[in-house]
């Protein structure tokens, strides 16, 4: 039995914006760190991960997005997450994702923020 | 509502779509939905990773009772002592590049109640969720 994942990757503004869909178990936790990984070793530092359309996640999958913040951190690179879901939000909070990553609202005002 | 699940990966898919169908029988909200999966997974991951067992089988049981759910996860595993866990530290787990063991943390922090027994006979998580805030 396989769930349903994929992901949708662009470089806005030096912001590389990954956007997934579905549930973030191993694979979906994979294949996020695989594009991330791709990017940072060609010099993006800043990655905005959309979980607009992702509402369950688990923890090896979460595991990998903390491999993904400590790959960001030796760059002095940030890892943003935004559209997420009060349970998702909860959950990182519990594990203290938000010491070393930021949250926000939505892509656009992570953009914004950039360029002011 | 009671499941039998092998212990093979990706089976807590099987009880995240009987949430799915409890949610559709019981009403509750679709943020209480994805609070009982994210608990689930982990209750259900933990079973398949740690119960190292020879019948292989994990048992769930879901009740709705009054505004609340409870679920129970019950394996045959040869058990752990619940009291050497300790809570994981997110700084500590970077320093060491040990991203994983976070699943108890997160069924005793997310849930609105949680137990844990466990001795060589296996294991049983119960979990409680509010479906009403």
């Amino acid at each position: 039995m396989k769930s349903d994942f994929s992901i949708h990757s662009k470089l806005i503004n030096e912001h590389l914006v990954i956007e997934t869909n579905g549930y973030i178990n191993i694979h979906g936790g994979e294949s996020i760190a695989k594009v991330a990984s791709s990017y940072i070793d060609s010099g993006v530092t800043k990655i905005i991960l959309n979980l607009a359309n992702s509402k369950v996640i688990n923890s090896i999958g979460i595991s990998l997005l903390i491999e993904v913040i400590e790959k960001l951190q030796v760059v002095n690179g940030t890892l943003y997450f935004t559209n997420m879901s009060p349970t998702i939000e909860k959950t990182f909070t519990i594990m203290g994702l938000f010491i070393f990553a930021q949250k926000s609202e939505t892509v656009d005002a992570i953009l914004q923020q950039s360029n002011s | 509502m009671k499941l039998i699940l092998p212990c093979i990966d990706d089976i807590e898919l099987i009880a995240q779509s009987t949430l799915d169908q409890l949610q559709t029988m019981v009403g509750f909200s679709s943020d209480k939905l994805e609070q009982s999966k994210i608990l689930i997974n982990e209750a259900v991951i933990n079973a398949v990773e740690h119960s190292l067992t020879e019948m292989n089988q994990i048992f769930i049981d879901f009740e709705v009772r009054y505004d609340e759910l409870f679920m129970t996860i019950r394996d045959t595993g040869k058990g752990f002592e619940v009291s050497e866990i300790t809570v994981p530290n997110l700084t500590s787990k970077i320093e060491q590049k040990e991203f994983r063991g976070w699943g108890l943390s997160i069924m005793k922090n997310l849930s609105d109640d949680f137990s844990i027994h466990s001795d060589e006979n296996g294991t049983q998580v119960r979990i409680n969720v509010h479906l009403i805030d």
